[in-house]
């Protein structure tokens, strides 16, 4: 199945003007993404509404990565998607403005994040969104789909970016 | 993507505007005098994924403004999606990709949900608001296209028309005053009291190619202008021939829209009381 994520423009600066801001250990920061998944035909479509940042206190040093966000924080977007039963996208910026892919430690974490998440809401779709500061890319488990899916992302406001990743959606 | 030559005379819209126009999905709700020369320009300019709702066939009415009906398709009824589609196809590559629904959109609103883009071509504020409403469910922006024509007592007719686009996150057709409860409530008397659905070819060009203007603008930023209230609205004096920036603009306070909450988007969900 194919998947596209639609992001208002709006919703994309709130999340960027977080994800700006400095921490006085973590090199980037992350947030949670909530939305809901819509069905056309063979197409889910993914409608993001409320972006929630991790508080400065759930960043934890760490010596592989620098830094990390701590179990309070997912256990806060668990429990959420649990009881709201929306998709759950771990947002976090690569800086420029080209396209983008999530790097292997980005992957390794999602591998990790996705699937639980798809244990807390089956029929919502959860895994990661990569912003640059134009566009971004989306890594997606799909309902009963075990392996991710390379989302389309649209961002959707003035200009309006249809980035397709490597497919097109007709 | 380097420009084919098919599209040299438009690369001024940037590098990215071919690949963008034949990515991009566009919904055509409304195939009639606007709808088919939307149809119809969009394939010139490259656009390659279609889909097309209408659930009339033509009639000799129609033939005043039906951009590629004939007098043959009237005498077969031919449905003006197909009419459209037989358009679309004798201008666009050849791998460009129709689906036509000979339908309301609400009767197989899925497909539309997967565009892009939408145009709304269609008569009466209730039907224009139902979209805006699929539209914001699902976050897609609407580009609205229609005209009307009033008596005016002893003056001459007063031909009135609209584009306005609206995206989710910004101002919608309440917010801009275009729609109110008066309007949706009592169309009947304020549409178009010049005779049923009075529409001419000329002033469906203006309109539908104004709407082409601004989506291309919106998918390719090519004039590097923002709409200052993150909406647009031009109206149309089809008396004159001038095509403005609708005054209500002037007195819209917020960029933000109350009439659509931010979680009310993807599928409705009904919840017993």
């Amino acid at each position: 199945m194919k998947c596209i994520v639609r992001l208002c423009r709006n919703l994309l600066d709130e999340i960027h003007s977080d994800l700006r801001r400095r921490h006085a250990h973590a090199l980037e920061r992350v947030g949670f993404l909530y939305g809901r998944l819509a069905r056309a035909g063979s197409l889910a479509i993914v409608v993001p509404f409320d972006y929630v940042p991790v508080p400065d206190e759930q960043y934890l040093l760490n010596s592989t990565v620098g830094a990390m966000i701590d179990a309070d924080a997912l256990f806060d977007a668990h429990q959420r998607t649990r009881s709201t039963g929306q998709c759950c996208l771990l947002v976090h910026s690569h800086g420029g403005s080209g396209g983008t892919w999530f790097s292997r430690t980005d992957v390794s974490t999602l591998k990790r994040i996705g699937p639980s998440l798809q244990r807390m809401a089956k029929n919502a779709a959860h895994g990661g969104l990569v912003l640059t500061s134009r566009t971004g890319a989306c890594l997606v488990w799909l309902p009963d789909e075990k392996k991710p899916t390379r989302s389309a992302v649209s961002i959707v406001g003035f200009p309006l970016i249809l980035d397709r990743g490597k497919f097109h959606v007709a | 993507m380097l420009p084919s030559n098919r599209f040299s005379r438009q690369g001024f819209l940037g590098l990215a505007a071919e690949e963008t126009f034949a990515t991009a999905r566009i919904g055509i709700v409304g195939l009639g005098g606007g709808g088919s020369h939307l149809a119809q320009q969009l394939a010139h300019l490259g656009f390659l994924n279609f889909i097309l709702y209408d659930g009339d066939a033509i009639e000799e009415s129609n033939l005043n403004r039906l951009i590629g009906g004939t007098n043959i398709d009237v005498a077969v009824a031919t449905p003006k999606v197909m009419i459209a589609e037989r358009l679309i196809r004798s201008v666009a590559a050849p791998s460009v990709m129709i689906e036509q629904h000979q339908n309301a959109w609400q009767d197989n609103p899925a497909a539309l949900r997967s565009c892009d883009l939408v145009f709304g071509c269609v008569d009466g504020y209730r039907q224009r608001w139902e979209l805006q409403v699929m539209c914001r469910r699902f976050c897609i922006p609407y580009i609205d296209i229609g005209l009307d024509v009033t008596n005016a007592g002893d003056e001459s007719p007063k031909m009135r028309g609209q584009v306005i686009l609206t995206v989710p996150g910004g101002p919608c057709m309440r917010c801009i005053g275009f729609i109110d409860d008066e309007n949706l409530g009592d169309e009947g008397r304020r549409y178009g009291d010049a005779g049923i659905h009075p529409q001419v070819v000329w002033a469906n060009g203006v309109l539908a190619s104004t709407a082409v203007g601004v989506a291309v603008d919106l998918l390719t930023g090519w004039t590097r202008t923002v709409p200052e209230k993150d909406v647009v609205y031009l109206s149309y004096d089809g008396n004159t021939g001038l095509v403005s920036p609708d005054k209500r603009l002037r007195y819209l306070k917020s960029q933000s829209c109350p009439h659509f909450r931010d979680n009310e988007v993807g599928e409705p969900i009904w919840q017993s009381l």
